[in-house]
């Protein structure tokens, strides 16, 4: 099959699922959830804690809020990718489809371009909510242009992840499980890391158990930040807070590998397994 | 495929676990003597077992201030050093003892302290770096208020001692006379009162002799000189051994020598708020945002900062705690390393144009009257009654901002208008009335208000049972 004809067969795919995506009311339902649970849980706490302190510095005021909103929608658009090809593998109508002028690759890419273009419509909501929010508050927020690139890239390796659970089980339990599974292991992962690594900062003295613990979760560190997504976009925001345009450029070159390895491998699985039920 | 996911978590596992395990803190040596160590102290309970070993003893540069140096026991490979650092260092033979309260290695300093005579040679590899000779030098307190203090090496050293002690000697025979002239002078006013009391007519305050002044003691510190290995290094990684007068290395001193530098340069701010002076807290980051709650008066405090790995740099200042710093390899933090020089002024800046230069000042706190707690910030003014023969409390550059909308900028300019690396911060007011509330939770359903629309609509326009045309 030519280039141009799975192109073409991606942007038909892309644009029909994107359609649908549009016209239903999930994304703008799970939208609001997020933004609405960012301003209770960040926005909220921090107006509270000026106010009891009078003065104090918040580090990256802008790019905590930013994470937590724009990694929920990720995940979300991952799960919805994850999904949609269990289902479609599920009922049958993957089968089906492949009869026609589709295969793995024109596939593959169809599914990533409309979990993509879905996050345009996510990144047009969170840009209008944090520009809202942070002007009310007066919290402010730096480097927007680079969060927003470095979101991008988030977002597609999520994706990318997803689709490639997808492809690797058969079952949309199954995928949907390990998906969210691995990424809440991701997060409790990275979070377990820095809570550890920051009561050092604040001088507390932790027993020798859990400097055994600090010290595995560090060592493990160096592999798990190659796996998980997450890790990529927090190496590229704190390069964006450094100022640091190398390392920055760099996190997004990796993103970007990330994702390519990813889709590449659900091609190979879609290939390897065939589409059948 | 459930059992072939689970086969191949359980394959990331045993790949991932001994890979972790195998970089635990401890190396099997050091579980072996903490082992043997452990079971010495159940035997002897409260008094641990002291071993004589041959020690580095390292004072490691530590900023402003002197740190309390650490030691690299015999079972501790590798000691961790500050690049472009004055770094002081000893070989010593010395009893050394497990504290398990605190999780240290001690020495017995006062009962056994042996220099080892020799040189100090470092390697890279095969290539001789530098063989140092020991050097003299001084800790030196420019102002014993401020705790801060520097090293000064060689012939400086001993110069600032010998004016310190001179100093010293001078204010004690004046410190004497001013005792004797004291007691003189009581004896004075005692027999002026005395007169007072027996004739009952006042004395004219010019004819009462005035108080001699007390003496000022120097205002520095200076320690008496002692020598060690100066060891001021590019980052690197090298090898350390002593070497006797025949240039035979002495058994036991060969360590590795990890030299690291900083990823960062920086300013920090101490920052005082008026409203609660004593808790001040510290701004590393330039990527850290001020805020303020309305109007806020509070001080800044600026001292030259370095970023640098929180393993290298804990292991550098605690080498005698085995654990301190463990799990910390992908860790980074902010060292005060100067305070910045007085000629230094703060601006102020709002959308690009400076709006106030703000001077360095002594400070004066003063506790208001009553019971009651309170305080009032002065500036130092020794001329003042409230302060006379008082120090400042503390110094610093003070802001009395307010940010409506917006934001302002501050950082430092030196004397030639050049603005410091690192100094610049954002200062922000946050906004708290109902309405910001209001719509900080109406915002998000944004997306949710419209989801219902294009969902109504969608109804609207799907066909009705019925009204399909025939086909």
């Amino acid at each position: 099959m030519s280039m141009a004809i799975r192109f073409r067969s991606a942007r038909i795919q892309a644009k029909r699922e994107f359609r649908s995506t549009l016209t239903g009311p999930g994304i703008y339902v799970v939208l609001s959830l997020i933004f609405f649970g960012v301003s209770l849980g960040y926005f909220r706490n921090r107006l509270l804690e000026v106010a009891e302190q009078g003065v104090i510095n918040i580090l990256n005021p802008g790019q905590t809020p930013w994470f937590y909103a724009i990694g929920l929608a990720a995940l979300y658009l991952g799960v919805c990718a994850a999904i949609s090809i269990s289902r479609e593998r599920d009922m049958g109508t993957l089968e089906v489809l492949f009869y026609g002028p589709v295969d793995s690759l024109s596939y593959v890419m169809g599914k990533y371009a409309q979990q993509m273009m879905a996050f345009g419509v996510v990144l047009v909501f969170a840009l209008i909510n944090f520009y809202v929010v942070n002007t009310v508050t007066n919290l402010g927020m730096s480097n927007v242009l680079g969060l927003v690139v470095l979101s991008i890239f988030l977002t597609s390796a999520i994706i990318s992840f997803g689709i490639l659970l997808s492809a690797l089980t058969k079952r949309m339990t199954v995928s949907i499980i390990l998906f969210l599974g691995l990424n809440l292991f991701f997060f409790a992962f990275t979070t377990a890391h820095l809570f550890l690594q920051s009561l050092s900062a604040m001088g507390v003295e932790l027993s020798p158990v859990f400097v055994f613990i600090r010290s595995l979760l560090d060592n493990t560190n160096f592999i798990v930040e190659w796996i998980s997504p997450l890790s990529y976009f927090l190496r590229g925001s704190r390069a964006l807070s450094m100022g640091d345009t190398g390392q920055y450029l760099l996190s997004l070159l990796s993103s970007a590998i990330y994702t390519v390895v990813a889709l590449a491998l659900s091609v190979g699985a879609f290939n390897w397994k065939g589409v059948r039920r | 495929m459930v059992k072939r996911l689970a086969a191949a978590i359980l394959a990331v596992m045993l790949f991932v676990v001994p890979t972790a395990l195998a970089q635990s803190p401890l190396t099997p040596d050091e579980m072996a003597a903490w082992d043997e160590e452990r079971f010495e102290q159940l035997s002897s309970q409260g008094d641990p077992v002291k071993e004589e070993q041959l020690v580095y003893s390292v004072t490691p540069w530590s900023g402003p201030t002197i740190g309390r140096g650490t030691i690299a026991v015999k079972n501790q490979d590798t000691i961790y050093l500050m690049a472009n650092r004055t770094n002081l260092m000893n070989a010593r033979i010395t009893d050394v003892y497990y504290w398990p309260i605190t999780k240290e290695y001690m020495a017995n300093w006062n009962e056994k302290n042996i220099t080892v005579e020799g040189s100090l040679r470092i390697r890279q590899g095969n290539e001789i770096v530098a063989t140092l000779e020991p050097e003299t030098y001084v800790y030196y307190y420019r102002d014993t208020s401020s705790g801060l203090a520097e090293v000064v090496l060689g012939e400086e050293g001993v110069r600032l001692y010998e004016e310190y002690d001179a100093a010293m000697n001078e204010y004690w025979d004046i410190s004497r006379a001013y005792y004797e002239a004291q007691m003189e002078h009581y004896s004075v006013l005692d027999a002026i009162l005395r007169q007072v009391q027996e004739t009952n007519e006042y004395v004219a305050e010019d004819e009462v002799p005035k108080s001699p002044r007390q003496p000022v003691p120097p205002s520095g510190y200076v320690y008496a000189p002692r020598t060690a290995f100066v060891v001021n290094l590019p980052a690197g990684r090298y090898q350390i051994e002593m070497v006797d007068p025949d240039g035979e290395v002495i058994p036991g001193t060969t360590k590795n020598l990890i030299v690291f530098e900083p990823r960062r340069l920086g300013v920090a701010y101490e920052v005082r708020p008026e409203a609660t002076w004593t808790k001040y807290w510290y701004t590393h980051d330039p990527a850290e945002v001020l805020y303020l709650e309305g109007r806020r008066v509070f001080y800044l405090l600026p001292y030259g900062t370095e970023e640098y790995n929180v393993y290298q740099y804990n292991k550098s200042q605690n080498l005698h705690q085995p654990l301190y710093g463990e799990g910390l390899k992908s860790s980074w933090g902010w060292v005060p390393t100067n305070v910045i020089e007085l000629d230094v002024k703060l601006q102020v800046l709002r959308d690009g144009e400076v709006v106030q230069e703000v001077p360095f000042k002594p400070y004066y706190v003063q506790q208001t009257a009553g019971f009651a707690l309170g305080y009032i910030i002065h500036e130092y003014d020794q001329d003042n009654p409230i302060m006379y023969n008082r120090s400042p409390s503390f110094y610093g550059y003070k802001l009395d901002l307010e940010v409506p909308s917006g934001s302002y900028e501050i950082r430092l300019v030196d004397a030639e208008g050049n603005v410091l690396p690192g100094s610049a911060r954002e200062i922000r007011s946050i906004r708290r009335d109902p309405g910001v509330y209001r719509t900080m939770y109406l915002v998000p359903l944004i997306p949710f208000v419209l989801g219902v629309a294009v969902y109504i609509r969608r109804r609207r326009l799907r066909p009705r049972a019925g009204t399909l045309p025939a086909a």
